[in-house]
């Protein structure tokens, strides 16, 4: 099947999965990133792509009434481009940065545009919403039920067709700027992977709010720390 | 009843599927209650007085509104041979339920579960690869499944009295998590900086810590999303002008 075709229906599915509060975590761009990779053939890069995505999410709360990142979509976005990419430009290596670099942007993106869409999906699901409710209110509860699954299933479309609109021309312009850029650069975009773990280490650090959770985190960096010096590194 | 139990349960899978601004979770709740609704109905209640009592406003963690509908079961059919039970007692046990749940609940899910379950699954994703995600999926859906299903059970059990023995129960747990996850982030960050030095040297150990700082403190006072554009932005640049 068509890779891009592919990337759409995981999308969808993960992203019916997220929203519909199924809440498995397979829409976590950790799993997607290897679900992912292991349908088209690619674990490594779709692995390395998730969790970097993730890393940069990682800490996060989300807050209620706040309007949040879209990283279902995002994370399977940034895998797909991030495989199909290295795969045609004949790179496969999960320290590609060059090409990390730019589908975690192009995922950054379609995280934005997911947080304005249900922004304003939200405001105009209320009336259809009230308008089940009105039914179930007068005793037509199946049909009210039917509403709300119904509801439910946009949730697949949006994560259907952002992928399947934004991933052609997404992919064309990852190949671009890795190709172009590429032949001015140092090699040095291939610390991407090793530098944005290390920021998330301050995103969590962020929220050990108590003395007793700071203890338990200086705990575990010494650990390792003093494993690392007399246990012959990690 | 134990059909009526699993018509529940799979719906509460599902509550947020037509969330939107005003009723919030409104009819995902009612979606979740329609089985017991057509069960008082069969029994003799008015249809749509029994769904008029489920038929409104509804914001909860989606984990924890297993109790609020477990418990909230337990109460109609003890009540159905009263003609069911009072909408105004419904809506009460409802607020209060919900309100006291979701607070700590997103608290314990967001802050806690989530977060030591993804530290765990990125250390051993960074190491050991495909062992990362299998790892945060066990995990996290450990509880996941123990509170939705578990909490349905208890709700149906407990009935009113829920809330305070669920409360009691997720205090002590949060202690012991948020200690492990403070712990597994400290593993992460020495492993990461470490790893960063092995691979670019101090100087790219240094941006990291540079940019892990920036991390700290945009956090809070940026959206998430923000903070990740820029702090991908900056490490882009950092490495392309290194």
């Amino acid at each position: 099947m068509n890779p891009l075709l592919i990337a759409s229906l995981v999308g969808g599915a993960l992203s019916f999965e997220y929203r519909t509060s199924i809440r498995l975590y397979l829409s976590a761009p950790l799993v997607s990133g290897l679900i992912l990779g292991l349908i088209l053939g690619y674990p490594g890069l779709g692995l390395t792509a998730g969790l970097m995505m993730q890393l940069l999410f990682i800490g996060t709360v989300r807050l209620r009434g706040r309007p949040e990142a879209d990283l279902p979509t995002a994370g399977v976005i940034a895998s797909a481009a991030f495989i199909i990419v290295s795969r045609d430009l004949g790179r496969i290596s999960p320290m590609s940065g060059l090409i990390l670099f730019w589908s975690l942007l192009l995922g950054l993106m379609v995280a934005a545009a997911g947080s304005i869409f249900y922004t304003q999906w939200e405001r105009f699901a209320s009336r259809l919403a009230g308008r089940g409710l009105d039914m179930a209110a007068k005793g037509r509860t199946r049909t009210a039920s039917a509403i709300h699954m119904a509801l439910s299933l946009v949730h697949f479309a949006w994560g259907f067709l952002i992928i399947i609109i934004v991933l052609p021309p997404g992919l064309a312009a990852v190949k671009y700027l890795s190709t172009r850029i590429d032949v001015m650069s140092a090699g040095s975009m291939e610390s991407i992977p090793f530098l944005i773990p290390v920021i998330a280490a301050g995103a969590i650090l962020k929220l050990l709010s108590d003395r007793t959770r700071l203890f338990w985190f200086g705990a575990g960096f010494l650990f390792v720390a003093v494993f690392f010096v007399f246990g012959g590194g990690v | 009843m134990i059909w009526l139990a699993l018509d529940t349960v799979w719906r509460l899978f599902f509550l947020q599927g037509s969330r939107n601004g005003r009723t919030i979770d409104g009819l995902g709740f009612f979606h979740i209650m329609e089985p017991l609704v057509r069960r008082l109905a069969g029994r003799g209640q008015d249809r749509a007085e029994a769904a008029g009592r489920y038929a409104g406003y509804f914001n909860c963690n989606p984990l924890m509104s297993s109790y609020i509908v477990g418990a909230l079961t337990r109460m109609e059919l003890d009540s159905a041979d009263e003609g069911g039970l009072d909408p105004r007692k419904a809506e009460r046990i409802t607020d209060t339920l919900s309100a006291a749940l979701t607070a700590r609940g997103d608290y314990f899910v967001e802050i806690v579960l989530l977060l030591v379950s993804l530290t765990i699954g990125s250390i051993f994703a960074i190491y050991t690869w495909y062992a990362g995600p299998v790892v945060f999926l066990i995990l996290y859906n450990l509880y996941n499944f123990r509170i939705r299903i578990g909490g349905y059970r208890t709700g149906l059990h407990l009935g009113e009295g829920t809330g305070r023995v669920l409360a009691a129960k997720l205090l002590k747990e949060q202690k012991i998590l948020g200690a492990v996850a403070a712990f597994s982030g400290g593993v992460l960050a020495a492993l990461v900086v470490l790893r960063a030095w092995r691979f670019g040297g101090p100087r790219i150990a240094a941006a990291g810590v540079v940019l892990a700082a920036a991390a700290y403190f945009a956090r809070g006072r940026m959206s998430p999303l923000k903070t990740a554009f820029l702090l991908l932005l900056a490490a882009g640049v950092f490495l392309a002008l290194w």
